[in-house]
């Protein structure tokens, strides 16, 4: 079952490049781009999910927004515009910084779910004030909605080439230690008696998330990488109850849903997207089998 | 917080009792070395951290809700800690509690004796001569318990294993020694010395023993209960 899905979402990720070089190759680097932030954000997702994490995952949408706004203040005041990658590393600092302010949170004593609200109302006053003082200073040099949409289209080679250092740093920790975080999930306790270093890494996923958000808002925007950090890993736990299975599968969808967004939007050019890998994704988590216990 | 706690145990089976509280389970991650203490503790007489690698753990809630086949909850552990051939551990493991034949079946689908042989498998698949077992008995049916308890007298033969259980009526031919705490050490010795009404009665408000021909039976009632 892996097997064929690894293959067939390889086959259509293949199909739509190939698509885009020959056919419409103004699309061809917003699609490599989108692909690669859809790949690393889906192979975070499993972990991102599991039980440990899900308190920060939930805040991580909210802090993405609020993020990207913040960084293009001084990304405007540099550089006029949201060219990467100094709009790379301002969302990435700001991620971090809010990252740790919802860690934070969470050591108030708050019960998680109040936690959650209380950050949640933080970030989304930052961001309508942001958004607000985008609007009032840089009018003539910034879209705020582009900074929620993302500027798909307009992605060349050079930001494709700006975002690929984030991107490959944020893979490395599903990689390394992708089966050890999700296995400190199911039994945080033994995992750390059994030599898990269960806080490192925390604190290493939670950089590696932000690198990965850092790293794709500027194809992605700044609400879809939180989709992206949940749907894929939920759509794999559907298809199988392996550990071993979570990330693959989790890539092996988001790449699917790319190269089903990448053909819807040559067809239906008003939907964008990274809308269209969200409603591929949920139809395939809609769609995906019950598992039997 | 467990203070004035010193004993030693051989290959033996040793019955860990206190009320809610006593510091059971705060014992247990002190020998594995998850929470502060002062003073020694020695395993296979290694005394540093790498004692741990000698300690095989069954926690009280043993995480069976996850996304994982009873054979990645008993393998992978076993490749974390760096095990020779953890496969064939694993294996060995699951044949010990009879659960091979269900290594591809998810954990979640277990019923509740399945689940404590699947916990004491992933500790059996990492330990070097000594199992610690959190309360292996909570939510065991009758039947699982017996099962648990032939299994137990199995391991034992060549293990030094250290139970906590609430249940102190146990067969006399599988407890060995008892330790009893009450946030200090009360009591260790054999079950005679032990498990007897002027002991236990220092630590629990409403105490009866029986002796019969196949071990104790104990009916205790703690003096409080703090939840």
């Amino acid at each position: 079952m892996r097997i064929l899905i690894e293959a067939f979402s390889a086959a259509a990720a293949g199909a739509a490049l190939v698509h885009a070089y020959l056919y419409v190759p103004l699309l061809f680097w917003p699609l490599v781009s989108l692909s690669a932030s859809a790949v690393v954000l889906a192979a975070l997702s499993p972990l991102a999910i599991s039980r440990r994490m899900t308190f920060l995952a939930h805040a991580q949408g909210h802090s993405i927004l609020t993020a990207a706004l913040a960084a293009a203040v001084p990304t405007a005041v540099a550089t006029q515009s949201l060219t990467p990658p100094l709009f790379y590393l301002f969302t990435l600092l700001f991620v971090i910084l809010l990252n740790l302010l919802v860690l934070a949170a969470e050591r108030l004593g708050f019960r998680k779910d109040v936690a959650t609200g209380v950050v949640m109302s933080f970030q989304l006053t930052a961001a309508v004030a942001l958004l607000y003082v985008i609007r009032y200073l840089y009018a003539t040099a910034l879209d705020p909605l582009s900074l929620i949409t993302g500027e798909y289209v307009l992605v060349t080679w050079r930001d494709a080439a700006a975002q690929l250092p984030l991107l490959l740093l944020a893979a490395v920790f599903p990689l390394a230690y992708g089966i050890r975080y999700l296995y400190a999930a199911v039994d945080e306790l033994f995992a750390e008696a059994v030599g898990v270093k269960v806080k490192t890494l925390d604190r290493l996923f939670l950089i590696s998330m932000s690198l990965a958000v850092a790293g794709s808002v500027y194809a992605l925007g700044s609400l879809m990488p939180a989709v992206l950090l949940v749907l894929p890993g939920a759509v794999a736990s559907r298809y199988s109850h392996r550990l071993a299975d979570q990330i693959p599968l989790s890539v092996s969808f988001a790449a699917l849903s790319t190269a089903a967004a990448h053909f819807l939007y040559t067809v239906l050019t008003w939907l964008w997207p990274s809308a269209a890998l969200g409603i591929t994704m949920l139809a395939l988590l809609i769609t995906a089998p019950r598992r039997g216990r | 917080m467990l203070e004035d706690v010193s004993f030693s145990a051989g290959r033996e089976f040793v019955l860990v009792a206190g009320p809610n509280g006593a510091g059971k389970t705060t014992l247990f991650l002190a020998v594995l070395g998850l929470v502060p203490y002062r003073g020694e503790i020695c395993v296979e007489g290694l005394c540093g951290e790498e004692r741990t690698a000698k300690v095989g753990y069954m926690p009280q809630h043993v995480g069976l809700e996850a996304n994982a086949t009873v054979w990645e909850y008993v393998y992978l552990p076993a490749r974390f800690r760096g095990v020779r051939d953890a496969k064939r551990a694993a294996e060995e493991a699951l044949r010990a509690v009879e659960l091979y034949d269900l290594r591809d079946r998810p954990v979640a689908s277990l019923s509740g004796g399945q689940r404590q042989r699947a916990a004491i498998a992933r500790a059996l698949a990492v330990d070097g001569g000594v199992l610690l077992l959190d309360e292996p008995l909570a939510n065991v049916d009758p039947q699982g318990r017996v099962e648990l308890m032939s299994l137990l007298r199995e391991l034992k033969r060549d293990r030094t294993i250290l139970m906590t259980s609430h249940e102190l009526t146990m067969p006399s031919d599988l407890t060995d020694k008892v330790l009893l705490l009450n946030r200090r050490l009360i009591a260790y010795g054999l079950p005679d010395d032990v498990l007897r009404e002027e002991v236990l009665s220092k630590v629990y408000r409403y105490v009866r023993v029986a002796k019969t021909p196949v071990g104790y039976v104990c009916v205790t009632e703690d003096y409080a209960h703090p939840h």
